[in-house]
């Protein structure tokens, strides 16, 4: 069985080179993109085990990048995660849940709890 | 002859009977004609309040607006009965009164549309001010429809008394015609006994009696028992006065009776009135307020609309400073911990590569920090302003000392074109810098290839700096924007610039408060130019005061 794939995805570029570092160390495969309109892209050829979406980047929010993954028939069981700055509130965390997200990750985050949480996800 | 007087005098009593029969029957048939065009109106009215209840807060889907369409139909269903019953009285006692039915149909369909039109807009969503043109038509609809249904009682009203006037004088013709009857008996009475020739007491007595008659004495009755003619002539007499007595009796009650209907018809046509009249101030009042309520109501949304999108602005500022500072505090912290593990430390690379990224982040939040105090600071109005007498080049030297090294490492060319005869200028020196320094920085960050020229110039009391760079320039419709919090063209470059999206905020602020003005102009792939302007004097403020406010 080969390496995991996770695709990472961030306007932030130091905060793409800093999840690939930690997760890239724990034997993770890692894609990057830096936009929605990116990630949608790779994701036509490219199937990873999870996406790390970060929500609030320009041009496509990753509320929106998740929505349009959820419409693809081929991409509709993927498995997402949020990176955040807002906490949630029970409707937020319910429409999260209805978009069937796997899990969100609060920044600023312990390098730690962002690899349990993964693993959580993909084993 | 006496019999005939007698039929004649009873004609008459029955005639009077039968007019005040009559009279009768039309009160009683006018009645609910009347009612009925009262119902209408309050049934109109009813209409109208429910239908702008709905305009008013009857949002679709909310029970007002259920509940006040269930309102409306049932206000429609009972004007369409009630039109019904006064159509049929209309037919039978008013022909006179068809065109005022016509106008009251006429006016009602126009009343129903627009009741419907208003509902239909509101469940639209249209504009406020829709709303308030729909209300007034439809206003205007109501009180075509409540003047016509008035017009309408009116003339009722006026039909009513006119009969009872055109009856009472029927009544009191018949009246005089029998006392007029009894008269020509009195007459011939008298007659009779003047040319008897019978001297007997019988006669006088008969005279005596007619006398009496006369004088309205009816209780008369002769004494005379005999078998003669004059006999028959007493009994006759007898049987005339006492028939007479019965008949006036009649006719006195009659007369009382009709008398009372006619005060009753009377009262009530005064209540009517004042009942009529207290509606339609109350209704005036009732619109007023209306009015007041839908006035205040456009108020309160615009308010509330004014207030919401502040709301939004804040809320949005606040998560977006949120993320602006959470961004380079995660990496810092990452990478702090990636710098504590054992395979890290023994990699020098991927030290010297973290270490990098954690000082470029603490450079970035250090400036986005004091970029937010300086917005915050704008915000309230407690910027201290340090003004004195400045020499511009001064000022050229040292922001050409700080930038040309950054250009050269880019590769473009960078200069000052200034008017050595400027005169030195009052302001704060170390502001003018920040906002000059930002400028230039953002020019040569954004060109690739060129340069980055600054100007300087006098024009009348101003001084005119204008950055002019060639780089990818920008389009029209970001120039004012660019100048708003957070504002990108494209936020791809900040990762590679590093800017916080606040420094335009800041140097518009700054610029503005020192008295001038900033602007730009550019065209896309050719470059652009950022233009500012300083006043030489500040005379309001004063040399060297502090501005604090």
């Amino acid at each position: 069985m080969g390496k995991k794939k996770i695709m990472v995805v961030d306007d932030e570029e130091d905060i793409v080179t800093l999840v690939t570092a930690i997760l890239g160390r724990q034997g993770y495969e890692i894609i990057q993109a830096y936009n929605g309109k990116e990630c949608l892209e790779k994701l036509k050829t490219i199937k990873p085990d999870l996406v790390i979406l970060d929500m609030m980047m320009p041009g496509m929010s990753g509320r929106e990048v998740c929505e349009k993954i959820r419409a693809d028939s081929k991409l509709k069981s993927l498995k997402v995660a949020f990176l955040t700055v807002a906490r949630f509130s029970e409707a937020g965390k319910d429409s999260l849940k209805k978009m069937n997200v796997s899990d969100y990750i609060t920044k600023p985050f312990d390098n730690d709890d962002l690899v349990t949480r993964v693993k959580k996800i993909v084993g | 002859m006496a019999i005939l007087l007698g039929a004649m005098g009873l004609v008459s009593l029955e005639n009077a009977r039968i007019i005040q029969y009559d009279l009768r029957d039309m009160n009683e048939q006018t009645l609910p004609s009347i009612d009925s065009l009262n119902n209408m109106k309050v049934a109109s009215l009813d209409v109208f309040s429910h239908s702008m209840e709905i305009l008013v807060m009857g949002d679709k889907g909310s029970q007002i607006h259920e509940h006040g369409t269930d309102e409306v139909n049932g206000a429609k269903q009972q004007f369409e009965t009630n039109f019904l019953i006064y159509n049929s009285s209309v037919q039978m006692y008013f022909p006179n009164e068809t065109h005022l039915r016509d106008h009251i149909k006429e006016r009602w369909d126009v009343f129903a549309n627009l009741s419907e039109k208003v509902i239909l807009l509101k469940e639209s969503g249209a504009d406020a001010k829709d709303l308030f043109n729909a209300q007034q038509e439809f206003e205007g609809a109501k009180e075509d429809l409540l003047k016509t249904i008035d017009d309408a009682l009116a003339n009722e009203g006026e039909e009513i008394v006119q009969a009872q006037k055109a009856a009472e004088t029927e009544i009191y013709d018949s009246l005089n015609k029998v006392l007029a009857i009894i008269w020509i008996f009195v007459i011939v009475g008298s007659v009779v006994i003047l040319v008897s020739f019978s001297i007997s007491k019988s006669v006088n007595d008969l005279k005596d009696a007619a006398e009496r008659i006369g004088k309205g004495n009816l209780n008369m009755r002769i004494d005379i028992k005999s078998n003669d003619e004059l006999g028959i002539l007493a009994a006759s007499f007898n049987q005339m006065t006492a028939s007479l007595k019965n008949s006036r009796k009649d006719l006195e009650d009659k007369a009382g009776e009709l008398e009372k209907s006619k005060k009753e018809l009377e009262a009530k046509l005064v209540e009517l009135t004042n009942t009529k009249t207290a509606m339609l101030n109350m209704m005036e009042d009732a619109e007023e307020l209306n009015r007041e309520l839908i006035r205040t109501q456009v108020k309160l949304k615009e308010n509330l609309k004014e207030l919401k999108a502040l709301d939004v602005k804040k809320d949005e500022f606040v998560s977006i400073t949120s993320h602006e500072l959470k961004t380079p505090i995660t990496a810092i912290k990452g990478f702090i911990q990636l710098l504590h593990s054992s395979d890290v430390i023994d990699d020098i690379n991927k030290r010297r590569q973290y270490l990098a990224i954690i000082d470029k982040e603490t450079v970035r939040l250090e400036k986005l920090i004091s970029d937010m105090l300086d917005l915050s600071k704008l915000d309230l109005n407690t910027v201290k302003f340090n003004f004195e007498k400045v020499n511009l080049n001064e000022l050229t030297e040292s922001l050409t000392m700080r930038f040309e090294p950054k250009a050269k490492e880019k590769g473009i060319a960078f200069g000052f074109e200034i008017d050595k005869s400027l005169p030195p200028i009052t302001t704060d020196i170390m502001r003018l810098t920040q906002i000059l320094s930002n400028i230039i920085n953002n020019a040569i960050n954004y060109t690739e290839k060129g340069g980055v020229k600054v100007n300087t110039k006098q024009e009348g009391e101003m001084i005119h700096f204008s950055v002019a760079d060639t780089g990818i320039g920008i389009p029209k419709k970001h120039f004012d924007k660019l100048f708003h919090r957070f504002y990108q063209v494209d936020s791809s470059m900040t990762r590679k610039t590093g800017g916080s999206g606040l420094g335009l905020a800041i140097c518009r602020g700054f610029v503005e408060r020192l008295g001038g003005m900033i602007w730009l102009e550019s065209e896309v792939g050719r470059g652009s130019t950022f233009l500012l302007t300083v006043p030489i004097s500040q005379k309001d403020k004063g040399i060297g005061k502090q501005d604090k406010t």
